[in-house]
């Protein structure tokens, strides 16, 4: 095992290739990036939101696939630090659209949807993620409000099966948007 | 995954590394927009050296500004490409001679007579916006493939400063041929061209140098 716990003199090691020195610096980055990481979450009060280990683990791989760019003339340490601050910003912006498609509403209203074009745009990507039957199905009963007898006569089904479609179609939306129960 | 075993896979494929140097990137880069300008000047002439052009102090001070601008701005966009680098001195400094540049030349535009001001024609104009942005294209995609080996921290910034480095080239070029001397003309066809190429870049930056 590598004795050298500078990590300057770490990743000139883990430049030349060596896999001991390279777990050990890992190591060291993650701890660093760790406490990094969840300062600035609690300062930005998103400490309840966003996994530490989330962005640990891309600055590991941001450490990973860009380690070519580190001068062993400098310190690494800002180095490290500007990559962990890239990435949290990136993990963050992830977790506030997320977040935008966790809010949609349980019962889409096709009117108050119309009102914003971002949650119209976000519905529309959920519709586009099920299949032509439950889309169909879905438009009918839900958005263009048609009776079940009715979608069952255009459609050629039984009226137990539109309601089938209809549940399923929906429990799909939801497991796509990941609307979490009340229970959770 | 955990971390832990994230850390065990990710050191497993430990290998010898390319370095990323800014100053052998940009001198390799370099070679880019030198080659085009001489292609330019053998097989694709689209305007002729003006002769009679008024080589003053003005024109002095502007070529030197430029010239300094084509060394610097991409050796900038290059370090940048390095995170955890200072950069902030020469941030100013380049900053301070983009100023200048444009400075001097709205001081001229303001102490000419308005016949000459306006003696640019608009299809003149055009031509020397479209040259900048033909001899940009090249380094400027040479100058995005090197940087995406970079990791810029500043995608929009880097992006921005990519396309100013390569319309460098081209602006400095027609500072020596543009059959215009008006400095009218120099603000909205030259300088015009090389911030919209540079936005153009800004957004290219956003998609391309994202890593």
């Amino acid at each position: 095992m590598s004795k050298i716990t500078d990590p300057r003199q770490l990743m000139i090691q883990v430049q030349s290739g060596d896999e001991l020195a390279y777990a050990k610096l890992l190591e060291i980055i993650s701890v660093l990036v760790r406490s990094f990481a969840r300062g600035r979450l609690h300062r930005w009060r998103l400490s309840q939101q966003i996994d530490v280990e989330d962005i640990v683990q891309e600055v590991l791989m941001a450490v990973h696939l860009k380690k070519g760019t580190y001068d062993p003339s400098q310190a690494l340490e800002p180095w490290i630090f500007a990559i962990a601050n890239y990435k949290m910003v990136d993990v963050i912006r992830r977790h506030r659209f997320t977040t935008n498609l966790e809010n949609i509403p349980d019962r889409a209203d096709p009117h108050s949807a119309a009102d914003s074009k971002e949650t119209t745009e976000t519905l529309q990507w959920g519709f586009l993620q099920l299949n032509n039957r439950e889309r169909e199905l879905l438009t009918s009963v839900k958005l263009n409000e048609k009776s079940i007898k009715e979608v069952a006569l255009e459609m050629n089904l039984s009226e137990s099966a539109v309601k089938v479609g209809v549940h399923r179609a929906m429990s799909k939306l939801k497991e796509i948007f990941k609307v979490p129960s009340h229970e959770d | 995954m955990k971390t832990e075993q994230l850390i065990l896979q990710l050191s497993t494929e430990a290998k010898p590394t390319v370095a990323f140097m800014p100053v052998k990137s940009w001198l390799l880069w370099s070679l880019a927009p030198m080659t085009v300008m001489i292609l330019r000047f053998f097989l694709w002439q689209t305007q002729s050296p003006n002769l009679t052009k008024n080589f003053d102090l003005a024109f002095l001070q502007e070529t030197i500004l430029l010239g300094l601008l084509f060394g610097l701005v991409p050796y900038l966009t290059f370090k940048q490409s390095v995170p955890g680098l200072k950069n902030s001195k020469l941030m100013l400094l380049t900053g301070v001679l983009f100023g200048s540049w444009i400075i001097l030349l709205i001081l001229r535009a303001t102490s000419v007579d308005m016949t000459e001001a306006q003696s640019t024609h608009f299809s003149e104009g055009l031509a020397c916006s479209y040259e900048i942005l033909q001899m940009a294209l090249v380094p400027l995609a040479v100058l995005f493939f090197i940087l995406r080996r970079g990791a810029s921290v500043h995608p929009l910034r880097s992006g921005s400063m990519a396309a100013t480095s390569a319309t460098m080239m081209g602006t400095l070029v027609l500072q020596v041929i543009c059959q215009s001397p008006s400095p009218v003309h120099i603000l909205a066809f030259h300088v015009g061209a090389v911030l919209a190429i540079s936005l153009l870049g800004a957004l290219l930056g956003l998609r391309i140098l994202r890593w």
